[in-house]
């Protein structure tokens, strides 16, 4: 378990490398759409399907990034005022559930795959590009639970809390 | 039967400690193993809820709000505002409440206020003697501005989800936004007074020295709606716009450093994932809400009680700032947005003034106890018991609803820019 | 009893969703209340290529789209929106009554689950809407173009010269207003419903695409009606083609004085300066696979 916590931290530091990547080059890239209107009255055909592709992968790369490090938004008060079982119950049955959703997202991908055979106009990007993102985020997520759940097991802390 | 499972499910889970996301993940994935909708509809929704480029704002405007913070763009707008009002009887409580409202054109959300200008302010404040609890309450109450007064991240997300145009809604929250600083004043000239005299007025000289000095970051607001208002660029460019001109901004006249750039890369991945992520998981629920036809069997309720469009708003009012002491705005945004809208069409209420209701409807759950996000911030900053913050956070409220209310019932005072501006459509 | 979910990207009182409630009627009546078909209007369900997925997965059971959108998924439909393939209404009705539309539908079913219940749901040919007034194709020249998403629009709009520019429908008006776009083309009766013309004034009739709008339905869920219930949704989408023809007919008789009474200009132009540079280019595209070998000339020898 510790070397698959390793091997997720390793991962994680490649996703926020290219988030950062990805935020700065859609930065540039509509910044250039603005710059070659008023410069040049051209513009770029085909950037929209490039920046969809770019948020939507940002989304999931960096949600995988804040799950680890427990960013995520949540509500907090009633967790605080559980007994230190109760948390461990509450953990517990949150990494479960969220295993649960994970496999759950999986199967309907595998259900859909074959449907997806449209492409982006332009690029000519196949749709799978845009509809793998999500597991790109919930792979590590599940083998993050995993790890949760073990070290839930052996009475340590959740790994990965900054 | 589906649909409680799926509100149990969600609350249960968020209740837990689950992330909002997940706990909505769940919620929606119990709904469909008990009904005959098709569940690979999440497959689809989760993807395109994020295909629209308009979102693309959301982290260009975070990103413009860390650029302004980390070029110390936000102590030289607290140093103007303070040649400005610190003399009047309040003193930094109003420079507090004015920093707010020139950084709120500058950053679409309430946290880059609260976390950034609130550390100076309250600094300040404490320093100068006022109590520390009453400084703490200042900076929160002012940082619900932010949402306000354009831009907006929450706007953004309100005009996406409902195709409502981003440019009618920034321009609805100008009115309002500066209605919640003068209504924050009052209170404070009235209440603040008693505690330490102002400071000296600024001679006329220092302060155009100063304003010419700041002219670049204060113009900012400025910037960006007169872009979107002549149609220079669409809210997303407006987004980047901002960004390069903060930059620029920065630069040059404070200390951005090269470096300075991975880590607002990083905070700014941080604040717009929490929220583009809440938006993705729960996109399956909106999709639910129009085939389950929620939206016209809730409004056919409000018809009958004879009040509709009134009835209606009282109620979203009150649902909204219940759910907002205890639930994120984001998340109450995402998940309610869509129902609400419905809802408002069908009784004739404008999706302009509904959003700006809306947003500031749940600016108001960021300073109400006991979940209130910004009363926790300030508490941490300030270094007082939650509870002191908490009671004397509670007399700005009556300033802040009394605005809501006058807002909510007189649709003109958000609705006129927008009609004098943006012709047509 | 059967519900069905329809998907319709128009506003509910659109000529396209008024047809689509129609449909939805006459199918109740005509099975005898055993098929209950709900209408989702304003793309609420998804619109365009993304809910023909999404009908195709079988997560919407029937969706109304524009014809040209199905180019997404067979090729062969760019033909119908590259521009001046038709020589008029008459031709294109006749192409869609030939057998080689059924041969393209039959494709679409076999190899992407999709049934067309009716190909002829009426709207008005789609024409150019500017900024500047366009008599010619000099005056095309290097103006910001909106152009649907489909390759065969792109290719037309770049053959005739102008700089082609995607902007999703929804943000099309503000884009000509704030000239982040200079023209756009799209069906007569959509300008005036969408108000295009108060952004930009000038409307030149050159009507290059006949469009008509399509009601698909999943095939697999189709196969699973009784036979009652399938000639119940064939004859109501029919009778719908029928209506959306009347409302067709006096959006038509409007559309032009609804332009000029707010101001703004209906140019009518000599088409076949613009049909000459896109009939010189069109083998080209042809060769580069935009539709099949051969295809022009067969639709070209419908009489
Ligand atoms: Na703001
Ligand atoms: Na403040």
């Amino acid at each position: 378990m510790q070397t698959l916590d390793r091997i997720l931290g390793r991962l994680h530091a490649i996703y926020l490398r290219v988030a950062q990547a990805i935020l700065a080059a859609l930065v540039l890239g509509v910044l250039t759409q603005v710059v070659f209107r008023y410069a040049f009255s051209r513009s770029i055909l085909g950037l929209e399907e490039l920046t969809k592709l770019g948020l939507i992968w940002l989304t999931f790369l960096a949600a995988a990034i804040l799950h680890r490090n427990r960013k995520h938004i949540s509500v907090s008060a009633l967790y605080d005022v559980m007994s230190d079982g109760g948390k461990r119950l509450a953990r517990a049955i949150t990494s479960v559930a969220t295993i649960a959703l994970a496999v759950f997202l999986f199967v309907q991908m595998a259900e859909v795959w074959a449907f997806m055979m449209l492409k982006s106009p332009i690029y000519r990007i196949p749709d799978t590009w845009f509809r793998l993102a999500p597991l790109a985020a919930f792979v590590p997520i599940v083998l993050q639970e995993f790890v949760n759940l073990a070290m839930l097991a052996r009475h340590q802390a959740a790994p990965g809390r900054r | 039967m589906a649909l409680i499972a799926l509100f149990s499910v969600f609350f249960f889970m968020m209740f837990l400690g689950a992330p909002v996301a997940i706990a909505m993940g769940v919620g929606s994935m119990a709904y469909m193993l008990l009904s005959d909708i098709p569940a690979t509809v999440m497959v689809f929704s989760m993807v395109d809820s994020l295909g629209g480029i308009t979102l693309l704002a959301i982290p260009f405007f975070v990103l413009a709000g860390e650029i302004m913070n980390t070029g110390g763009v936000t102590h030289r707008i607290f140093n103007f505002a303070n040649l400005l009002v610190g003399h009047v009887r309040g003193g930094l409580a109003h420079v507090n409440i004015l920093s707010s409202m020139f950084f709120a054109g500058i950053s679409g959300s309430a946290v880059a206020d609260t976390a950034g200008l609130g550390r100076i302010e309250i600094k300040a404040m404490t320093e100068a003697g006022y109590p520390r609890p009453f400084s703490a309450a200042v900076t929160a109450a002012s940082s619900c501005i932010g949402p306000i007064i354009p831009p907006s991240i929450l706007m953004v997300l309100y005009g996406t989800m409902t195709d409502v145009s981003i440019p009618a809604l920034f321009l609805g929250g100008l009115v309002p936004g500066v209605l919640l600083g003068v209504a924050m004043m009052i209170y404070v000239y009235v209440a603040g007074g008693r505690y330490v005299a102002p400071g000296e007025k600024a001679s006329l000289r220092a302060i155009g020295r100063s304003a010419v000095r700041n002219a670049f970051p204060l113009m900012t607001p400025f910037v960006i709606l007169a872009g979107l208002v002549f149609g220079l660029f669409t809210p997303t460019e407006a987004g980047v716009v901002a960004v390069a001109y903060a930059f620029i901004v920065s630069s040059v006249m404070g200390d951005m450093r090269l470096k300075d750039i991975g880590p607002m890369l990083v905070a700014t991945l941080e604040t717009s994932t929490q929220i583009l992520f809440i938006l993705a998981m729960s996109s399956l629920f909106g999709w639910l809400v129009t085939t389950e036809r929620i939206p016209e069997t809730l409004s056919a309720f409000f018809d009958m009680t004879g009040y509709g469009r009134v009835a209606f708003l009282l109620a979203v009012n009150i649902i909204l700032l219940i759910l907002g002491t205890f639930m994120s705005l984001t998340s109450i945004l995402v998940i309610f947005t869509p129902t609400l809208v419905g809802m408002g069409n069908a009784l004739g209420v404008d999706p302009v003034h509904l959003g700006v209701v809306v947003v500031l409807n749940l600016t108001v759950g960021l300073i109400t106890p006991p979940l209130g996000w910004a009363l926790y911030i300030v508490t941490e900053i300030a270094e007082i018991r939650f509870i002191d913050t908490a009671r004397a956070i509670l007399p700005f409220l009556i300033p802040i609803l009394f605005v809501l209310f006058l807002i909510t019932y007189v649709p003109a005072l958000v609705l006129f820019p927008s009609e004098y501006l943006l012709q047509a459509q | 009893q059967t519900t069905l979910r329809l998907a319709c990207p128009s506003a509910a009182d659109n000529p396209t969703c008024l047809a689509a409630n129609r449909f939805a009627e006459e199918a109740g009546a005509l099975s005898g209340g055993s098929l209950d078909i709900q209408v989702f209007p304003a793309g609420q369900l998804g619109r365009g290529a993304e809910a023909i997925q999404q009908t195709q997965a079988g997560i919407i059971d029937l969706v109304v789209e524009d014809i040209t959108n199905y180019a997404n998924f067979v090729n062969d439909y760019n033909i119908i929106s590259w521009g001046f393939t038709f020589r008029d209404q008459d031709h294109f009705k006749a192409f869609l009554e030939s057998d080689i539309e059924t041969r393209l539908e039959t494709q679409l079913r076999e190899q992407y689950n999709l049934r067309f219940l009716s190909v002829e749901w009426a709207k008005l040919p789609r024409v150019v809407v500017s900024t500047k007034p366009v008599f010619t194709p000099e005056d095309l020249k290097g103006l910001k173009f909106r152009v649907p998403g489909i390759p065969s629009y792109i290719k037309t709009w770049e053959t005739l010269g102008t700089n082609p520019t995607s902007v999703p429908w929804g943000e099309a008006f503000q884009a000509l207003k704030t000239g982040v776009t200079d023209a756009m083309e799209s069906p007569l009766d959509s300008i005036v419903a969408q108000k295009f013309h108060l952004a930009a004034p000038y409307v030149t009739l050159t009507n290059h695409v006949f469009p008509s709008i399509t009601l698909a339905i999943n095939e697999t869920k189709f196969q699973k009606l009784s036979a009652d219930e399938q000639s119940a949704l064939v004859e109501a989408a029919s009778r719908a083609a029928g209506y959306s023809a009347e409302l067709a007919t006096q959006t038509e008789q409007t559309a032009a004085k609804k332009i000029t009474d707010d101001g703004g200009f209906v140019i009518s132009v000599n088409s076949a300066p613009f049909r000459k540079m896109l009939a010189a280019k069109a083998s080209e595209q042809e060769a580069d696979g935009l539709w099949s070998a051969g295809l022009m000339d067969e639709i070209q020898a419908i009489k």
